[in-house]
């Protein structure tokens, strides 16, 4: 007998993750009204209010708010690892997400330190509880897999963010903390590699060869890329040597062109060659994490762009462009599995009265394709015009936040169409638990 | 006891555990059931628990893959 086997009292029901889910284009809506209400001029500097509250409406409202979701329902399905209590703490989670979210997008629009107050209380103390939550129930499933690995070195990188962005907000918040603004970029680059690359580089391991059927990755980038990303981030931040920073920048845009180079190659070894639009998410994706990595490099060795500032550039390509696309993707292949999930499990593990109707829906039907074809297309033309935008600043603006807003919407509608399949059918089963 | 095998490496979620799920309706009760797996399936354990079935996982590092053989009797 296996000792980490999934209880069913420890599985997470359906609403613990998709409540994250469904907020995510909201946030979207969210960033594409600040884009629009901003007309472009949070493109000539990353220090402007504006381009401030568009980063967080992302990294919170749209990044952290889906890895959140994913992580609860990944722990206990895919690493064993339950966390405790986990309905109640997504309910409370993702109430503080939200509300945090909102408040510190305010307070950098208004530059309200009272606004900058309330999100510290808000999102520092939950977010720092859940990465610890994190590290604990994957230490106690005593899981040594990779993926299990990644998760517990991001859970790691969002609790130093959270620190550092915590300590910056208050800064804004009070005037006896002073406002050091060359954390700011320790604060991103923890958030970006140590976060959401990491934590996308684990969880890409396991979704990548599961729901796309790709080859896996291979072994010796599989097992060491996290842990000399986590490195290479210590030393770059910890020791005071100008000359080490500048190794560890290197070295982590090659990492990151490494892993999008795989990813890229195992995505075209796809078994199954039927069109998925997961698959084409990801592949936009990952050129975006190529083309983010390398211009940052390029800003870092004081290169400059003609008309465009280089760290909003690749800040946009790595946020909007790499993190929002891949998961994009993912959504489109978590939900459906979800609404399959939950309808399913009650009927093999016997628990239907007898006679019950019930239906068993083919995962790939659960969201049409066509709605996701439309969605996929206005957000690369979202993207695409964003980027343009950068470099030429009027009308094409508008254009791009018109895009982004309509994808974002429209991702609203396909994830919501996945929801009431199960709204409808999940009536016709008695619960598991 | 006869074996029978099953190879689910490759096939897109869910559909190992619903071929895993399918083979296990035919099982007899002298035979038991190996099944290769890239991951380990943690949502099939609880089933085969509420089934009253006997398991067990092993993985081999060379080749990483998930050997569950699975039996109706006791082990």
């Amino acid at each position: 007998m296996n000792p980490g086997a999934l209880s069913l009292e420890n599985a997470p029901g359906f609403w613990t993750p998709v409540r994250f889910f469904l907020t995510v284009p909201v946030f979207g809506v969210i960033a594409a009204g600040i884009i629009f209400l901003d007309g472009g001029q949070l493109f000539q500097s990353r220090w402007l209010p504006a381009p401030l509250a568009v980063a967080h409406v992302f990294t919170l409202g749209y990044i952290a708010m889906a890895m959140l979701g994913a992580l609860f329902q990944m722990l206990p399905v895919v690493m064993g690892a339950a966390l405790q209590q986990a309905e109640r703490v997504a309910v409370i989670a993702h109430l503080l997400i939200s509300a945090g979210t909102l408040c510190l997008v305010f307070a950098f629009l208004a530059q309200v330190p009272a606004l900058f107050a309330a999100a510290i209380i808000l999102l520092v103390p939950v977010l720092i509880l859940f990465g610890a939550g994190v590290l604990v129930a994957i230490f106690k499933a005593g899981k040594a897999r990779t993926t299990a690995r990644a998760v517990q070195l991001a859970a790691l990188g969002l609790i130093v963010t959270v620190v550092i962005g915590g300590y910056l907000a208050s800064g804004h918040a009070s005037e006896v903390v002073p406002l050091n603004r060359s954390l700011t970029n320790y604060h991103a680059a923890w958030g970006v590699i140590g976060w959401i690359l990491v934590l996308a580089i684990g969880v890409s391991e396991q979704v990548i060869p599961m729901f796309l059927t790709t080859p896996s990755y291979p072994d010796l980038l599989n097992k060491r890329l996290v842990y000399l990303l986590m490195l290479l981030l210590c030393a770059g931040s910890l020791l005071p040597l100008r000359g080490l920073e500048q190794v560890a920048v290197v070295l982590v845009s090659i990492l990151m062109l490494v892993y999008a180079t795989v990813t890229l190659y195992l995505l075209a070894k796809r078994r199954r060659k039927r069109f998925d639009i997961t698959n084409w998410f990801w592949r936009i994706g990952m050129l975006c994490l190529m083309l983010g990595a390398g211009i940052n490099l390029y800003g870092y060795f004081g290169g400059t762009l003609v008309g465009a500032d280089v760290s909003v550039l690749s800040g946009l390509l790595l946020l909007a462009g790499f993190a929002v696309s891949i998961i994009n993707g993912m959504l489109y292949k978590i939900v459906p599995f979800l609404v399959w999930l939950n309808l399913r499990m009650p009927v093999v593990m016997g628990k239907l009265k007898p006679g019950t109707k019930f239906y068993t829906p083919n995962i790939h039907e659960v969201i049409n394709m066509q709605p996701m074809k439309i969605q996929f297309m206005f957000h690369v033309i979202g993207l695409l015009l964003l980027v343009a935008s950068v470099f030429s600043q009027g009308f094409l603006v508008y254009v791009a936040a018109t895009a982004m807003l309509l994808s974002n919407l429209l991702l609203l509608a396909n994830l919501s169409h996945a929801v009431r399949l199960y709204r409808k059918y999940s009536g016709q089963v008695i619960a598991v638990r | 006891m006869k074996m029978r095998s099953l190879d689910v490496r490759g096939l897109e979620a869910p559909e190992p555990l619903e071929r895993i799920l399918g083979e296990l309706d035919s099982l007899q009760s002298d035979e038991q059931l190996n099944v290769t797996h890239w991951r380990e399936p943690l949502l099939l354990y609880p089933i085969l628990m509420e089934r009253g079935w006997q398991y067990k996982t092993e993985y081999n590092e060379k080749n990483r893959t998930y050997l569950i053989s699975i039996r109706k009797d006791k082990q």
